[in-house]
Order: structure tokens, then sequence, then C-alpha cells
């Protein structure tokens, strides 16, 4: 077979692209299981910081808080999201509504945060993890309701008029027939509001409060790592990567099966 | 013996400034093939939705059996709508979307099993009972429509455009199945289409329709062969139009002379290509004229006459084992006649 020029050089690129974004991934996965922990000398394998790491109880708590705030965020915001998305692609199309709704998603983080901070302020609202699932969730309805929305567009409206020409109530058509045709993107638009919520910095850093007990896993390590690039903070996220990865190939699969 | 089945008194329906249906009635009678005709625009799709319940209409009121089912919601009504997109459920297999409208009946188990089954079997589609839609042809996605359509045993069976989305060769296949459907199962279809063809070939009765008003209803026997507007004469089949004056015995036109017509009055003289006789000798009463072209369509010929005094040639269809069939010649001369009761008067 006669190679191609334009093919080679393509694939090359393509090489030389995976080298630059896997090689410092895959340099902090081996140091993670240096026994040493320094990263200039290898030393042999050993799990021993993923061990001091599940002894830590800071950052199991920080981990256990990302994963509450995460957990409600995406509930929320799916829920909400769906339905916004459903309601705006029923209406007149509206140019100016659609700006406003996908605005949290262009404007820059450190500007939410500080508006979210004055407003709960303004309110009175005492801040701490459900000033973070709130504020979470202001973005990430965001998200979902752009996903669900381009799903949506391929949604043959049809389908709901015979659900219920067929003798079925709105009830029943909403749960049998437009969920499951939608359900591939509500869940794409899921996974996507988890894994924005769980690194998120900067908002959550603005509106936790200044309690301990609402820092977040992506707090935990900026305040660790003011001390140096600890091996823990490797083994942290080799685990996050790992999580990551799998969050990837669940969502593709269900991409998969959708088409 | 007929009994009237489906009642359509006086519905009017508004978009806007648009009046889709415009105080239209018509009665379906029980067990009847019943087509909707009309060109595109023209209300056909807005009715049925009135009918299935997805419009409320601005006045009228639809009776169904006997009762008013005005104010029933869509999925109350024992009526059902084939969509013409066919609107089948892509995530569910075939077997599923018969299903589907039985089990919103309360249908369960081997009860279920055995009606869906039945559905399949009577479209001939048991064979497919597992697979998705998004894995059917045209044809067969129509006939999964049909059984689920049919399995819930309406009332009426309401049709938007059954076969519009097949091609000829299809269509004309299913047009024979859907009527032998429609009189297996009883039930009465009302089935909307703008194919003139279509509906010649399925319906008992012929409602023809324009901007929203019905123009004529009647069989498609009738709508043919006397056809009471201009409309419906062009609307269905190919026809001959010429102008001039009714005078009671005769069709008298300017610069020709007086042409075959019944008795009655009008201004407009219509008149079917296939009941034009054409001849090549002089014949007493005939127009004389000239071939200006001929089309070979397999079993019939159409030939354009031009006539001196007409603006528009005169159309005749020949069976194309007529004598004169092979051998037209444009500029040949040819003498035009036809019987006074086969022409029909129009007021225009
Ligand atoms: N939901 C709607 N909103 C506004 N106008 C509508 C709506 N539905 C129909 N119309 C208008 O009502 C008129 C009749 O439409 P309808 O769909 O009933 O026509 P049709 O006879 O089915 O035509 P076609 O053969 O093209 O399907 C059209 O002028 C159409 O633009
Ligand atoms: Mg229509």
């Amino acid at each position: 077979m006669r190679t191609d020029p334009i093919r080679l050089w393509l694939n090359a690129h393509l090489g030389l692209v995976y080298v630059f974004l896997y090689v410092p991934i895959l340099v902090l996965i081996v140091l993670s299981f240096n026994k040493s922990g320094l990263p200039t000398t290898w030393t042999g394998f050993s799990t021993e910081w993923y061990g001091k790491l599940a002894g830590n109880p800071k950052i199991l708590a920080a981990a256990g808080n990302s994963l509450i705030v995460a957990v409600a965020s995406t509930l929320i915001s799916t829920f909400i999201g769906t339905l916004l998305a459903m309601g705006m692609e029923e209406g007149k199309p509206n140019p100016y509504l659609d700006a406003l709704v996908a605005a949290p998603m262009i404007i820059p983080d450190i500007v939410l945060a500080i508006a979210l901070l004055s407003f709960y302020t303004l309110l009175n609202m005492s801040l701490g993890l459900q000033s973070i699932v709130l504020s979470h969730a202001v973005f990430n309805i965001a998200f979902v309701c752009t996903v669900v929305r381009t799903r949506l567009k391929n949604f043959d409206r049809s389908i709901v008029e015979a659900s219920i020409d067929l003798g079925a109530s709105e009830v029943t058509t909403f749960r049998r027939v437009t969920l499951p045709v939608i359900a591939p993107g509500v869940i794409a638009a899921a996974l996507l509001s988890f894994t924005l919520s769980i690194d998120e910095f900067i908002i959550a850093y603005f509106t936790a409060g200044a309690g301990q007990g609402s820092t977040t896993f992506p707090m935990q390590i900026y305040a660790m790592i003011r001390f140096g690039v600890t091996p823990e903070i490797n083994a942290i996220a080799t685990i996050v990567i790992g999580f990551s990865f799998l969050l990837v190939l669940l969502s593709q699969r269900l991409n998969r099966e959708a088409a | 013996m007929t009994r009237s089945l489906l009642e359509i008194q006086g519905i009017t329906k508004r978009f806007g400034p648009v009046t889709a249906v415009d105080k239209l009635s018509l009665t379906v009678n029980d067990g009847e093939f019943f087509a909707i005709l009309g060109p595109s625009g023209c209300g056909k799709t807005t009715l049925l939705r009135v009918v299935a319940g997805f419009e409320t209409p601005d006045e009228g009121r639809v009776v169904l059996a006997g009762a008013d089912i005005t104010e029933l919601k869509a999925n109350r009504r024992p009526v059902n709508l084939m969509f013409q997109s066919y609107a089948l459920f892509p995530h569910m297999s075939v077997a599923g979307n018969v299903a589907y409208g039985l089990e919103m009946e309360g249908v369960r188990g081997a009860e279920l099993g055995r009606r869906v089954d039945e559905a399949l079997a009577l479209v001939r589609m048991s064979d497919y009972a597992r697979r998705k839609p998004g894995q059917l042809s045209g044809g067969q996605k129509q006939r999964v429509a049909l059984a689920r359509a049919l399995v819930k045993r309406p009332k009426v069976l309401l049709l938007d455009e059954p076969l519009g989305a097949l091609d000829r060769k299809l269509r004309e296949q299913m047009q024979i199945e859907l009527k032998k459907l429609q009189q297996d199962s009883g039930i009465a279809f009302v089935v909307v289409t703008h194919d003139q063809e279509e509906a010649l070939t399925l319906a008992d009765r012929i409602a023809l329709l324009d901007r929203g008003r019905i123009v004529q209803l009647d069989t498609p026997r009738a709508l043919y062969d006397r056809p009471a507007s201009r409309f419906a004469a062009d609307f269905i089949g190919l026809m001959n139009f010429v102008e001039g004056t009714a005078n009671g015995t005769g069709f008298t036109v300017k610069n020709i002379g007086t042409l075959p017509a019944p008795a009655g009055s009008g201004s407009l003289l219509a008149i079917r290509p296939e009941r034009v006789r054409l001849s090549d000798q002089a014949e007493s009463g005939a127009i004389a004229g000239q071939i200006e072209g001929a089309a070979f369509l397999g079993q019939d010929v159409i030939a354009h006459v031009a006539v001196p005094g007409l603006e528009r040639p005169i159309i005749a269809r020949l069976a194309a084992g007529h004598a004169l069939a092979a051998r037209l010649a444009r500029g040949q001369n040819v003498w035009l006649s036809w019987q006074a009761d086969q022409a029909v008067l129009l007021q225009d």
C-alpha cells in the first residue's frame, strides 16, 4: 500500500498532540506510585501515598463535601434545566431569552462568584455547602439547558401527540415517550454538570463562607499546594483522572447507544 | 343501512388572520371510506386535528355516534389519527409501538400479546415485531403506524396523507391494501390527500375542499363525471374548458359555432379528454382542428388539437389501440366531436 504523505503528516501531528496532552498526566500518575515521593528519583513502586490519603481526614471530608455539592447541584440543575429546555423549545424562538439563559456559561467565573456572594450577603443567607450547591446549580442549569435543547431540536413533536392520541395522559406521555427519547441528552447533561461542579474552584471558594466544614475538594488541594506539590496530591489527582475517565467512557457509551 | 357516524357541524378554525376551516359541515357514515381532497393549505390537516382533538374549533360541533365530543380531550376520543410522518416511537420495538395504545386501555398479559400479534399479522409485519422503527423502510413504517391505530379498534380512523411519503409503485400497492384493510375491519376511514387519483381509487365519497370550505361532496364517479364548478373540474383529472353561452340545445362559441352540450345554462363548457372523439374524416357538426402534438402514455395517446378561434388547444385522449392513434402527425387535419350529454355546463 502506498503511504499518502498528507496522512503521514496528520498522523505525526496527532501523535504529537497526544504526547503533549498525556505525557504530563502520565508522569503524574507514575509519580503517585513513587516510593520516595520525590519527583526527581524513582525508588520503587509503592501505594504508600494512597494509604496516607485514606488516613487524612481533611482530604476525605473535602472529597465528601465535593460529592455532596456535585450530586445536589446536578440533581437540581438537571431537573430545572431539562424543564427549562422543554419550555424554551415549545415557545416562540427568542434570541434574547436564549442569551439570558446562556449567560452564566459565558460570564467569567470570578464575576459570577462575586455577584453570587454579594447576592447572598444581601439576602443575609448563611454561607456553607448549601450556598455552594446553589451557586453551582446556577451555572449548571445553563449547561443542562443547552445540552438538552440540542437533543430536543431533533425531537419529533408528533410522537407526543401520537401518544395522547393512543389514549395516554400527559404525564404518562412524558414518562413513557418524551423522557426516554431525550434521556441520553439529559444523562449527558447530568454528567457534564457533575464534572463541572466537582472541580469548580473559584465560585466555591467565594461562596463557601468562613467555616472549615464547607471546604470542597479543589479548595483543599489548593490549600495543600501552597506548601508544594506533595506526593499525596499526585495520588489524589490520579484518582480524579481515573474517575473522570470513567465518566467520559460512560457518557460516550450512552451517546453511542442513543445513536 | 347507511348510518351516520361522524358529524362535523359548522366547524370554523382560525389561526390569527388565517381561516383554515370555514363553517364546514359533513357527515361520515358507518364503515365508509371517506376522502378529504384539496390543494395544499386548504385546511385538510386542520380539520382532521379538530376531529382528533388536537385543535379546538372556534365554532361548531363534532358529534361521534350521537355523542358530542367537541369538548372531549384527545386521549379520550374513540378516534385515532395516523400521522403523516407516522410518528412511531423510536425507542420502542414494532410490537411495543402497537401494544402502547392497548396498554393505555389496561389490556395486559396474554390478551395484549394476542391482539398485538393479530394486528401485526393483519399488516403482514409479524416478522418485524422486534425491530426498532429506525430499522424499517417507509412502507413498513406506514404499516406499523396503521397497525398501531387499528389495534385500538377506533370508531373512526383518521389518516393524514397516509401514502404521501411512499414512492409511486409502493403507493399503488398500499392503496389496494389500505382499501382491503378498511373493508375487512369495517372501521370508517377518513383519509386526507392532495392526490386526486388516490381519492378516486380509494374513497366511497370525496369531499373536495378549497380554502377551508367544501366545494363539492360526492362519489368519485359523480365528482369526475359531473363536477359542479370549474375548480372541481380542474382539480380532478384533465379537463377541456371552452367559454361561450349555453342556448338550451347547444353551446354557442364565438367564431366557431354551436358545440354539443346538454340542456341547461352556463358560460363554460367542460369536456373530459377521453370523451372527445377524434376523426380524420370531416363530419357534420364536428369541429375542425389541427394536431399540435401527441404524446404516447403507454395505454393511451394524448393529442393536442389546435382549433382556430380557441385560445387553448382541445385535448383528446385515445386508447393506444385506436385506429388513429398510431398515425397522428403534427399539422394533420382532424375533426373533434362529443356526445352532448358527456359535456358539462358550468357557471364559471
Ligand atoms: N398551528 C398553526 N398556526 C398557524 N397557522 C396554521 C397552523 N396550522 C395550519 N395553519 C394554516 O392553516 C391553513 C391550513 O393548513 P393545513 O395544514 O390544514 O393545510 P393542509 O390542507 O393540510 O395542507 P397540506 O396539503 O399542505 O398539508 C394554512 O394556511 C396554514 O398555514
Ligand atoms: Mg396537511
